[in-house]
C-alpha cells in the first residue's frame, strides 16, 4: 500500500476518533488535556514524515528541494514546539493560558520564517517556469478578500490587544505576531492553491494542492485560536483543534505525494 | 508526422501535467520557439525539451526534470 493511502487512512481515524474523543469527553478534564496535546504531536510527528521522505526523494540540491527542505525544517521547528506544549501542560502541569509566551512559543514563531521563505521559493520558482499564472481578475479578487480579512484581523484582534493596560510588552509582541504571521504565510499559500486549481487533477500539482490546502487550514486555525484565546474562550477539547490536526496531516499528504510523484518519473 | 510529434510529447507529459496543462505547456512552448504545434520538427525537440524542463524544475527538480527532458528528445528516435 502506498504511503499516502496509509496516510489517507490515519487521517480519517484520527479525526473520526478526535472529533469522537472531545464530543464524548471520557474521563473528565485530565484526559482531555492529554487527547488535546498528543494528537498534535502525532499530526505534526506525520506532517514531519511526509516531508522528510519528500525532501529525501529529490536527488541533487537546487531551489525546489531547498524550498522542501525549508518546510522540513519548518514542520521539525513546529513538532518541537507541539512536543514541549504538551510536556509543559500534561507533564510539568504549566497552566499555559497564565504563562504566556513559553518555551513552545519561541519554536512557533521561529518556524514562520522557514515556512514563509519555503512557500515564496516555490511561487518564484514557478514564476520562471513560464506556465500560466492564471487570470489577474482572480488575483484582483482575491486581494480584495485578503485586505478584507487583513481588516477584521486588524480590528478584532490587533487593536484591543494593543490597547489592552494588562499584558506586557512581550506577550503583547507574541499576541500579535501570529496572526501577522499567519497573513504573511496565507499569501503564497492562497497562489499555490489558485495554481493547482489550474493545473486540474493532475499527478504534479498533486502535492502543492496539499500543501496550500494544510497552511491555509493552518493559518485559519491560528487566526481563530488567537481571538478565542484572547477573549478566553479557548479551553482543551475545543472542536477549533480539528482544523490544527487536519492541516498538519493534509501537510503531510502532500510531502508523501511529492515522494511518490518524483518515484514516478 | 509532425502533428503526431506535438501529440506524442503530450502523450508524455499529460500522466504528469494533466491533460489539460500538459497540451497548453506544448502549445506555449513550441509559441515560445516561434512556431505553430503543426510545425514542430525533429530538430526543435532539444530546444522544446530544454523549455519543458525549465517548466517543470520546480515541480520536480531538476534533474528529475532533465529526465522527462531527454524523454522528449529521444521521442523521435
Amino acid at each position: 500500500m502506498k504511503a499516502s493511502k496509509r496516510t489517507w487512512i490515519f487521517t480519517v481515524l484520527l479525526i473520526l476518533f478526535n472529533a469522537l474523543f472531545f464530543w464524548l469527553k471520557p474521563g473528565g478534564d485530565f484526559p482531555l488535556t492529554v487527547v488535546s496535546d498528543l494528537l498534535p504531536v502525532i499530526a505534526a510527528f506525520v506532517a514531519l514524515l511526509g516531508i522528510g521522505s519528500a525532501v529525501k526523494s529529490f536527488s541533487g540540491m537546487d531551489q525546489t528541494k531547498g524550498a522542501w527542505l525549508l518546510l522540513f525544517i519548518g514542520m521539525a521547528l513546529f513538532f518541537c514546539a507541539e512536543c514541549t506544549y504538551g510536556a509543559l501542560e500534561v507533564i510539568f502541569k504549566v497552566d499555559v493560558n497564565k504563562v504566556f509566551p513559553t518555551l513552545a512559543d519561541l519554536f512557533w514563531t521561529v518556524a514562520y520564517a522557514p515556512i514563509f521563505i519555503g512557500l515564496i521559493m516555490l511561487v518564484t520558482g514557478y514564476r520562471k517556469s513560464g506556465l500560466s499564472f492564471g487570470r489577474t481578475s482572480s488575483y484582483v479578487f482575491g486581494l480584495c478578500a485578503f485586505m478584507f480579512i487583513t481588516f477584521t484581523i486588524a480590528n478584532k484582534l490587533f487593536t484591543p490587544i494593543m490597547n489592552d493596560p494588562e499584558t506586557g510588552r512581550l506577550a503583547k509582541i507574541v499576541y500579535l505576531y501570529y496572526p501577522m504571521a499567519d497573513l504573511f504565510v496565507i499569501i503564497p499559500a492562497m497562489i499555490l492553491a489558485y495554481i493547482t486549481y489550474l493545473f486540474g487533477k493532475s499527478l504534479i500539482s498533486r502535492p502543492w494542492r496539499y500543501i496550500a490546502l494544510g497552511f491555509l487550514c493552518m493559518t485559519t486555525f491560528d487566526i481563530v485560536y488567537s481571538y478565542l484565546s484572547w477573549n478566553n474562550m479557548y479551553n482543551p477539547g475545543n472542536f477549533l483543534d480539528l482544523f490544527q490536526n487536519l492541516s498538519y496531516l493534509l501537510i503531510g499528504l502532500g510531502g508523501f505525494y511529492q515522494k511518490e510523484l518524483l518515484e514516478s518519473i | 508526422m509532425t502533428d503526431n510529434l506535438a501529440k506524442r510529447i503530450e502523450i508524455l507529459l499529460t500522466p504528469i501535467l494533466g491533460e489539460l496543462m500538459a497540451a497548453a505547456t506544448i502549445k506555449i512552448q513550441t509559441e515560445k520557439l516561434g512556431l505553430k504545434q503543426e510545425d514542430l520538427s525533429v530538430p526543435d525537440l532539444p530546444s522544446l525539451a530544454k523549455n519543458i524542463q525549465k517548466a517543470l524544475t520546480i515541480f520536480v527538480g531538476s534533474d528529475k526534470a532533465t529526465e522527462v527532458a531527454r524523454g522528449i528528445e529521444k521521442i523521435a528516435a
